[in-house]
Order: C-alpha cells, then structure tokens, then sequence
C-alpha cells in the first residue's frame, strides 16, 4: 500500500487529505511542521510528501531544502495557498513533483497524487482521450468534471448550429442506430466535448458572434480523436479546399442532401471493418443501416474479401472458412460476393468452405454457379469437413 | 562601444524614460484616428452600420482586412463579389468581432518601426503575443466562466508597452546625439524594456481607454491575482508562460520561473495538462504567415 506523508499546520487539511487517500487505499501519515516532517520520514518509508509552505517552526521550503541536503529524493507536491512564482519557483528548482492550489477540488488532489505515485487510472486520459477537469475552487465552473474520462458516453455525432432546425434536419437523414446531438452555440459546445466523446463534430461556419475556426480549436483539444468537420451553405460557394485549409478535415454543405450526407458518414462515421479475419477463418459483420446502403456494405465486403484472401495467401494458407451467418440476405449481392471470391480464391490457390445459415444455404443452392461450393452449418463442421 | 559604457548609458536611459513616467510627461502615441472612431461608433449597442461602414471604407487596409475575415472559414465564406459586401461584412462579423479585429489593426501600427533593430525586436514581441492571445482564448474556452475574445485582446496586448518603449528609446537616442545603431548592445535594450515596459504600456491602456480587465492583464504578469482565479489577467499569464516555455520570447527565461508560472496556473485555472499540451502544440500552425 503506498504511503504518503502530508505536512501542514491545519489540522482540517491533514483529516480531508486522510480521508480522500484512505479511499484510494492509500495510508497517510502526518506532520504539523516541516521539523516533524523530517522525524518522520526518517523513521520509515514514504512514497509521496504533500508539503504545504507556510507553517510553525519549519516551513515548506525550508524543510525541502533540508530534505534535498540529506539526499532524500522523494516526490513532493506542493499544496498550499502561496501562489508567488518567486516562492513556488524556488521549490521548483528544489524539485517539486507537482503543485496544488488551496482551496482545491477533490479531483485534482486524487489526479495528481495518483499521477506523482504512477497509479494507473487515473493519472492521466486514457489513450486518445482527452479530459479536461476545469476543478477550481471559486467560482464554480458550469462544467461537469470529466473524472472518469474512459467512461464519457460516445456519441456519433455533434452538430453545432445556432439554427435548431439545422439539427433536426440533419437527424432526418441518419440511421437510427447513429446517434447525434445538438447544440446551438460554443459554451454549450464545450461543455459537451467535456462530458462525452464524439466521433464527429460538425461545426457550422456561420454562428452569430463566434469564430468557428477557433472554436474548432478549442473542440480538437477537448476531442483529439474526433474529426472536424465544416458546416457551410452551398450557395456560399466556398471550395471544400479552402475550408479544409483552416484546419477542418471536411465540409458537409446545407441544404443537405441524402447522398452527400451517405457519402459523408460512410467517411467518417461508420465502421469500414465489414470483414473479420481470425486465423483462416473470414467472417463478415451484419450489416447495421438504411435499407439503401447495402449495396455499399457488399462493394466494401467484396473489396475486403479480396485483400483478406491475397494475405491468407501470403501466410500460406491454402483453405479459408468463409462465414456468412450473419450476411444480409440479398441473393444477388451474396451470389456476386461468393462468385469473385471463389474465383479469387482459385487464383490464390485457396479451397474456400463456406458456412451459414439455412437461408443463406438456399440462396447459394439455388444458382449453378455456387451451388457446388462446400457448406457447412458450423465452423466446427467445416473445419472437420 | 565598451560594455560598460553601454550599461551606463542604458541605465541613463531608463532613468530618463520612468522620469516622464512619474512626471506624467510621456508622450503617448494615440489610438490611430480611424480606429478610434469605428470603436466609438461600436460603443453603442445599436451602432448605425453604414456610419461604420463609412469609417472603415476611409482606411482601405482596415476595409480590406474586415472584406477578408468575413469571407474567411471563420465567418462562413464569402456571398457575392467582396469588394462590394462591405456592409455585408460589418454586419456577418458582429460588434463584438469587429472590436477585436480594430483594436488588433490599430495595436499593429505600434509595432511598425523604420528602425532595422527595433522592427525585428518588435517582429519578435508580436509573434509573442500573437501566441498568448491564441492560447489564452482556447484556454477560455476550455476552463469556461471567462471570455475567450477578452483574454485574446489582452494576450495581445500584454506587452505593448515594449514597442512604444522601444520607440521612445530610440527618440531619447537621438535627442542624445547617438543616432548610430547598434550603440547599445542587446541585453541593455531587453534590460530597460523588460524592466518598464508594463508602466509604459499601462499607460497606453488608459490612453486608449481599454477595458480593466485588460489592463490588469498588461499590469502585472509575473504573478496571479489569488483573489480573483478565473479571470482574463490569470489565463494571460498561465498563456503568457506556455508561450514563453515553447520558445515564443523576447529575451532570457529562467526554466524554473515558467514552471512555477505553469504549474500555479494549471492548479488556479483548474486546466487538464494534455488538453493545454494539445493546445500549446498545434499553436505553431494557427501563426498567420
């Protein structure tokens, strides 16, 4: 269990840092000056020292000093009401791991000591994640705290548009299963690129009394995994190159139209990955979306099968399992897709043995063309087979 | 000249310059006429845009730089001819963005110099600045409950005390009888700016009328105000030190200074370190030119 000391002359400081390290399963120990500090860290090992400067007898800096003379390198992070640079700089140049302004919000203590003590979790976002904990003591912030940044809902994604009308319209052009929200100016904006993640964040370029290009700004660092994209009239005549230059990575034009808004989320917000490759076995994903779209989930499966069958072929493989369970039942689609893969397969010198369900059995029994190719009901089947 | 010399002329020099301080004798350049007016126009709440309008259309630099932001990404790209959409402009831009971007135009004639030397210190000043303006309104926006635009303007403006001490140097220079660049050396001339330039430049302030808390932000940079966290004046020196780390600066640094700077700023502003490291790292390619 880590162990940390904390120093300082105010008794209700020492108990809210107890009680918040006990919940991390940390154990604390105490001093009321820097003089008692130094006792007790001779007398046993301590992974962190929240050291406060003004106090009775000894105070911080004086007591970091003395603590660095002696060699003793623990990581000290500074926690006091002293914000003068020539104070904090002095500690800086002794070696302080961190600062921490009183009053403080739990968050920024729990965040900060997790990080000096390399406690993963909470150190820092995770991976492709930013958070932003706008934790100050006064005023409050109307933001909520991202504690848990992992945990941020995600959301396909974000339109912001001065015009409601804008978002309703845009929802009209979405599958159901894409999930969207609304806002109508920055703050709101910000806020929610706070809270949640977003794979998409569409930003018109005309909102009254605010720069959309540094609001942008603002959003990528709240979102870094997100793509920015322009929301611009069509009759503006702006040239997609010219947007894109000021950091955008597309533009999305209104009045909407279905096929530019297909085109757009086959871009940048649905999965490409209609393919899964375990081993030999090729599996293809269900296919999720507007009736409308099959055709482009069967141009990508095929495109997908091709390159999946050329890698199996650069493993050596010579047989491939080709599941389609769960394939949407679009005969023509299906007896196209097995055609070019079969004859792709040939070529790479791959037997292919396909597995499915009934329905898909009749599709492929019912053209010559496929109805000799080997199916199983199971891949334990056909991998027997 | 020798080293010495050059101290004690710099020190000659700076005594003189906080003598019309004190004695209220500076001469201060005034805000030029045109922005001066189109700002007072924009004082009112119901501004008559074709009076504005007017204004602008008498500086065809300012005209032409209001035409190019509203036909920028920023403000939704151009509708119809922009030579003709003026009005258009004023209007697609706002009050309060047309603000921004006159003060920015008259701030940038201070930094206009016929002196080789002064011009490049001057380049560097508002390259500086230009970085804090830019990170103190995305660091606005990310902690929220300050104004973005009003941190911006008082990131750009946090030194201009330097080039109008500058020029009033190179005045003192010439009144001396020592015309001949190059008289004193370069850390004499960081050593008097960096030691006046904020009683300079807050005088510029109240001569321009800006408003307090931009002031406040020119007034005092090399320690936050305790008793009022998230305010334009905190997120201009947390900016003002990021800037300073990444190597947007004047003159010398001392590492340990822009640390505590940072690390009291991060914990005052209640900022998240990767989002402002994200901030700070893309700012390079938000530099005009």
């Amino acid at each position: 269990m880590p162990r940390i000391l904390t120093i300082d002359d105010s008794s209700t400081i020492r108990s809210i840092i107890t009680k918040q390290m006990s919940d991390l399963g940390i154990e604390v120990e105490h001093a009321e000056d820097g003089q008692q500090g130094l006792a007790k860290l001779g007398a046993g090992s301590i992974d962190l020292i929240l050291l406060d400067v003004t106090m009775p007898v000894m105070d911080g800096p004086t007591m970091l000093a003395a603590l660095r003379e002696r060699g003793d390198a623990t990581p000290v992070i500074m926690l006091t009401s002293e914000s003068k640079r020539s104070i904090v700089s002095g500690a800086v140049k002794l070696g302080i791991e961190d600062y921490i302004l009183k009053p403080f919000k739990p968050d920024e203590l729990r965040g900060k000591v997790m990080k000096a003590l390399k406690i993963e979790g909470s150190a820092g976002p995770a991976k492709g994640v930013v958070a932003v904990n706008p934790a100050v003591a006064a005023p409050a912030p109307a933001i909520a705290i991202a504690a848990a940044p992992a945990s941020r809902q995600l959301v396909d994604l974000l339109v912001i548009d001065d015009m409601e009308n804008v978002h309703k319209k845009l929802r009209s052009f979405l599958p159901a299963h894409i999930s969207m929200t609304g806002c109508v100016g920055a703050r709101e904006a910000l806020k929610m690129c706070q809270e949640r993640m977003f794979r998409v964040v569409v930003i018109d370029l005309v909102i009254p009394e605010v720069n959309s290009v540094a609001l942008m700004s603002q959003l990528r660092a709240l979102q870094p995994q997100a793509v920015m994209v322009a929301l611009a009239l069509r009759s503006a005549g702006q040239a997609a190159g010219d947007i894109k230059s000021q950091g955008f990575g597309d533009v999305l034009y209104k009045p909407f139209e279905a096929a530019a808004v297909d085109d757009f989320l086959g871009m940048h917000v649905e999965s490409d990955d209609v393919l899964t490759v375990d081993g030999n076995v090729l599996s293809c994903a269900a296919f999720v979306g507007k009736e409308n779209k099959l055709d482009r989930y069967f141009t990508r499966l095929r495109a997908q099968c091709h390159d999946a069958l050329e890698k199996l072929a650069s493993a050596c493989y010579d047989d491939t399992i080709f599941d389609l369970s769960a394939i949407p039942l679009r005969d023509d689609q299906i007896i196209q897709l097995l055609v070019d893969s079969d004859l792709e397969a040939k070529k790479l010198g791959i037997a292919m043995r396909l597995v499915g369900t009934p329905e898909v059995k009749q599709v492929i029994a019912a053209v010559t063309a496929t109805s000799t190719m080997p199916f199983f009901a199971s891949r334990g089947d056909a991998q027997n087979g | 000249m020798p080293p010495e010399m050059s101290k004690r002329l710099g020190s000659e020099l700076e005594r003189i310059v906080l003598e019309r301080i004190a004695a209220n004798r500076l001469v201060l350049p005034a805000m030029p006429a045109v922005p001066q007016r189109c700002l007072e126009i924009l004082r009112d709440p119901d501004f008559n845009v074709r009076k504005l309008v007017k204004e602008v259309e008498s500086e065809p630099v300012l005209a032409l730089l209001v035409v190019r932001s509203a036909n920028s990404a920023s403000y939704g790209g151009g509708r119809g001819p922009a030579s003709q959409a003026l009005d258009q402009a004023v209007t697609r831009i706002g009050a309060r963005q047309l603000k921004l971007l006159i003060t920015e135009y008259a701030v940038n004639e201070l930094f206009e110099s016929s002196n080789r030397q002064l011009k490049e210190a001057n380049r560097k000043v508002w390259e500086h600045s230009l970085v804090v303006a830019l990170l103190a309104r995305d660091i606005a926006g990310l902690i929220g409950n300050v104004e973005p635009d009003s941190c911006y303007l008082a990131g750009l403006l946090h030194d201009i005390g330097k080039p109008v001490l500058g020029a009033m140097i190179l005045e003192v220079d010439r009144k001396l009888g020592r015309a001949t660049p190059g008289w004193i050396d370069v850390t004499g001339w960081t050593q008097i700016i960096g030691s006046s330039h904020r009683k300079v430049g807050i005088a510029v302030a109240v001569e321009w009328k800006l408003p307090d808390a931009i002031t406040s932000a020119i007034c005092e940079c090399s320690d936050y105000d305790g008793t009022d966290r998230i305010s334009v004046g905190n997120v201009v020196r947390l900016s003002n030190a990021l800037a300073k780390r990444e190597g947007y600066t004047t003159g010398p640094v001392d590492k340990a200074d822009i640390d505590a700077m940072i690390m009291v700023g991060m914990s005052m502003l209640g900022g998240e370190t990767s989002a402002v490291d994200l901030l700070v790292t893309n700012v390079r390619s938000r530099l005009p030119g």
